[in-house]
């Protein structure tokens, strides 16, 4: 299998586990291992030894963490005072039969304590260490320790989204309660989006000092010129380009505020009606914006092209006007080329090309005629006969003018009119809603109403500075293409220095194609997203007519839709919502293109029924190319189930010793 | 750590020849391996010159 895959974890004097290792078997070609163990028997702590190998941390801590030690209870019991025990938890990791790597931590405890009923421990000397060795033995292991071996975490199970890799099933349908701003970051660090930014970045930085140089030593002014307006565009977007990301962040804040407003005022059933009447008008408002974005849009393609063609619509007309009359008089020859006609005269040809006819001389004596009448060249003629009907197209468009101006007035008059009759609508709503009192109610209608009002206002201002801030990015990154191609063909008149243009060359060559790598990856993923995240969760839910479509917004929040264009999100059953978890975690996991391992505890939650049959079945139809790992408790392992998974997958029971200190069957 | 798919098909799908393409994946690789960046892309880039251009010098 092309991926990533645990192959095993292995324990010193941890937890339950005490010392020995987990190996991670596979059969019948799925990547499935089922771990089944009651609860309290080390279900979750296994899942917590690979979270603490890898960020030190336990997903889920028991609410009393002395009750439970890191370190093995046995141990700890015939330890004595200031003992330094080690405690370590590694994981090895083969990836795609490459690489296989070590994840290492440790940590020594020593014992603070000799009260034998409360002996307690500290920890200290902890450290952590990844080893890669090649499986390909091209080149020798690394071992990198601490700061330099985090990277490798970044890369292969980034902490920002640990829970795509590690999660319990039961906590599935409250994941899209947490914030996703990391997300997308964690999706294209896992993509290697960020490397492809900074071999851009790294490329760049060696081009600039050659690019001055070059310039100086070839003492072109107009590539200094162009250097220095490249750079000017540059620390534009940088700046621009903080300014959309500090405003969308802002919008964010905004938009939760008036949820939490809006939140609040559904709680008073009085005003729901005016409240469905407000959401309603604001629905329509924020449609009549989009259809005065859409007709200012018409509007400047309007001008651009009728202030060219009204500029020459005369000359035009005047020009349209002289070949019909020149056609009619025969003043416009056919086309023909002189040239030939120079030839036959000659006599380097004995029959006509076109008619076969004999050359004598009768018909040279009439050729130098027709030669000698030409009063327009037969390339003009050409020229004007050519053009004659893209002037009379133009002359017909800027004829249109009047009537395409007044459609367009009219299109603005009903724009501007629906928008002041829907604002007046709003307007009585707010007022009756900003005025609304009851004694009745903790919630203060009247407040809310008006500061939802003021933050809806101040959103749709920083609205427009994204907005407006996108476009002049965009223009820039547009005037550095242009820029750019000038340098290109400055650098080509540099006459010697060649090692040094074609450094330059290469450079920017390697500057530009990264870019539109990452451009390409980054700007197809969040479909790629939607789709795969779509397809998966419409596959596991049964109902086939509800639901429409999902939808991902720049951010990665998620959203769904039914089939009347309802957003559905917030009112996902508890089912739905784990459904919807899935979908995501393995859509991100396939557009990122790293086909990382899942490790999950009470895989299937506290789905039931048809839907959990199905949830079963995906998960192990995923396993075929991917690495799962679940944990059970016998009652989650239902009939139904095993059914399933008993000769697909790998299963393995959980069980405590006799004196419930040590998980037994250790390999 | 290998470079992912989707990037080796991004670059596969360029119309350039195998010798630039070659040179784009060296160049990720050498970003991959280690920080010394500069001096990684300046041995690559000069190789790539001496192998590819005629007028080298």
């Amino acid at each position: 299998m092309n991926g990533i895959i645990i192959e095993s974890i292995s324990f010193q004097n941890f937890r339950q586990y005490g010392t020995g290792s987990i190996i991670f078997h596979h059969k019948n070609d799925n990547f499935l291992s089922v771990f089944k163990a009651k609860n309290g028997t080390g279900k979750t702590t296994l899942l917590n030894a690979i979270t603490w190998c890898l960020y030190e941390k336990e997903q889920k801590k028991t609410d009393n963490p002395e009750a439970l030690p890191i370190l093995n209870t046995d141990i700890l019991k015939s330890s004595k005072l200031n003992d330094r025990i080690p405690v370590s938890v590694s994981l090895v990791v083969n990836d795609s039969d490459e690489l296989l790597i070590k994840f290492v931590r440790k940590v020594s405890v020593k014992v603070v304590s000799n009260d034998p009923a409360k002996k307690d421990l500290i920890k200290n000397q902890s450290s952590f260490s990844v080893t890669i060795t090649p499986l390909n033995k091209k080149s020798n292991t690394q071992t990198y320790v601490d700061d330099d071996a985090l990277p490798y975490i970044k890369q292969y199970f980034d902490e920002d989204i640990e829970n795509f890799y590690f999660f319990d099933g039961e906590k599935l349908s409250e994941f899209f309660a947490s914030d996703n701003k990391t997300v997308k970051d964690s999706i294209f660090n896992i993509s290697q989006v960020k490397m492809l930014d900074a071999a851009g970045k790294h490329s760049k930085n060696l081009r600039e000092p050659k690019q001055s140089k070059l310039n100086k030593e070839s003492n072109n002014k107009e590539a200094e010129k162009l250097t220095k307006k490249i750079s000017d565009y540059e620390q534009s977007n940088i700046s621009d380009e903080a300014t959309i990301q500090r405003t969308n962040e802002s919008i964010k804040k905004i938009e939760t505020r008036i949820k939490e407003i809006e939140e609040l005022l559904a709680k008073v059933r009085p005003i729901e009606e005016k409240r469905r009447e407000q959401k309603s008008y604001e629905q329509q408002l924020e449609r009549l914006q989009e259809r005065r974005e859409n007709y200012n849009k018409k509007y400047s393609a309007f001008i651009r092209k009728y202030i060219v063609l009204l500029r020459l619509y005369s000359y035009m007309k005047k020009t349209h006007k002289m070949i019909i009359e020149k056609k009619k008089k025969g003043e416009l020859p056919p086309t023909i080329d002189p040239d030939e006609i120079k030839k036959l005269i000659s006599g380097e040809k004995h029959d006509c090309p076109i008619c076969g006819t004999v050359i004598d001389d009768a018909v040279i004596e009439r050729l130098k005629k027709v030669l000698n009448d030409y009063t327009v060249s037969t390339a003009t003629s050409t020229f004007l006969v050519g053009i004659e009907s893209s002037l009379a197209q133009n002359i017909i468009e800027a004829e249109k003018y009047e009537k395409i101006k007044t459609e367009l007035t009219e299109e603005e008059k009903s724009i501007i009119m629906d928008t002041a009759s829907v604002e007046k609508k709003l307007s009585d709503v707010n007022k009756y809603l900003d005025n609304f009192t009851s004694p009745d109610f903790h919630v203060d209608v009247s407040k809310l109403n008006s500061k939802r009002s003021d933050l809806r206002n101040e959103r749709d201002d920083q609205k427009k500075i994204v907005t407006l801030t996108e476009a002049r990015l965009e223009r820039n990154k547009k005037e550095i293409e242009i820029c750019k191609r000038l340098l290109d063909e400055e650098n080509n008149k540099v006459v010697g220095l060649n090692q040094l243009r074609n450094e330059v060359k290469v450079l920017s060559y390697l500057e530009d194609t990264f870019r539109v790598i990452k451009d390409t990856i980054m700007g197809s993923m969040k479909e790629e997203l939607q789709k795969a995240t779509w397809e998966t969760f419409d596959n596991m839910i049964w109902k086939t007519q509800t639901f429409d479509r999902i939808e991902i917004d720049d951010n990665y929040n998620i959203s769904v839709y039914d089939t009347t264009n309802h957003n559905m999100t917030d009112s996902l059953s508890a089912t739905e919502k784990t459904a919807l978890a899935y979908a995501f975690i393995l859509a991100i996991h396939q557009v990122s293109g790293k086909n990382s391992p899942l490790v999950i505890d009470s895989p299937l939650g506290r789905v039931s029924d048809v839907n959990r049959e199905r949830m079963a079945e995906m998960l192990l139809n995923v396993s075929k190319n991917k690495q799962i790992v679940m944990l059970f408790t016998p009652d989650e392992y239902s009939d139904s189930v095993s059914r399933m998974y008993n000769n697909a997958a790998s299963i393995r029971d959980l069980e405590l010793s006799a004196d419930e200190k040590y998980v037994t069957g250790l390999e | 750590m290998p470079i992912s798919e989707r990037i080796i098909k991004e670059i596969n799908a360029l119309s350039v020849n195998n010798e630039r393409k070659a040179l784009l994946i060296k160049i990720l690789e050498a970003e991959d391996n280690g920080k010394r960046y500069k001096a990684e892309y300046e041995k690559i880039i000069k190789k790539y010159i001496i192998e590819n251009f005629e007028d080298k010098t």
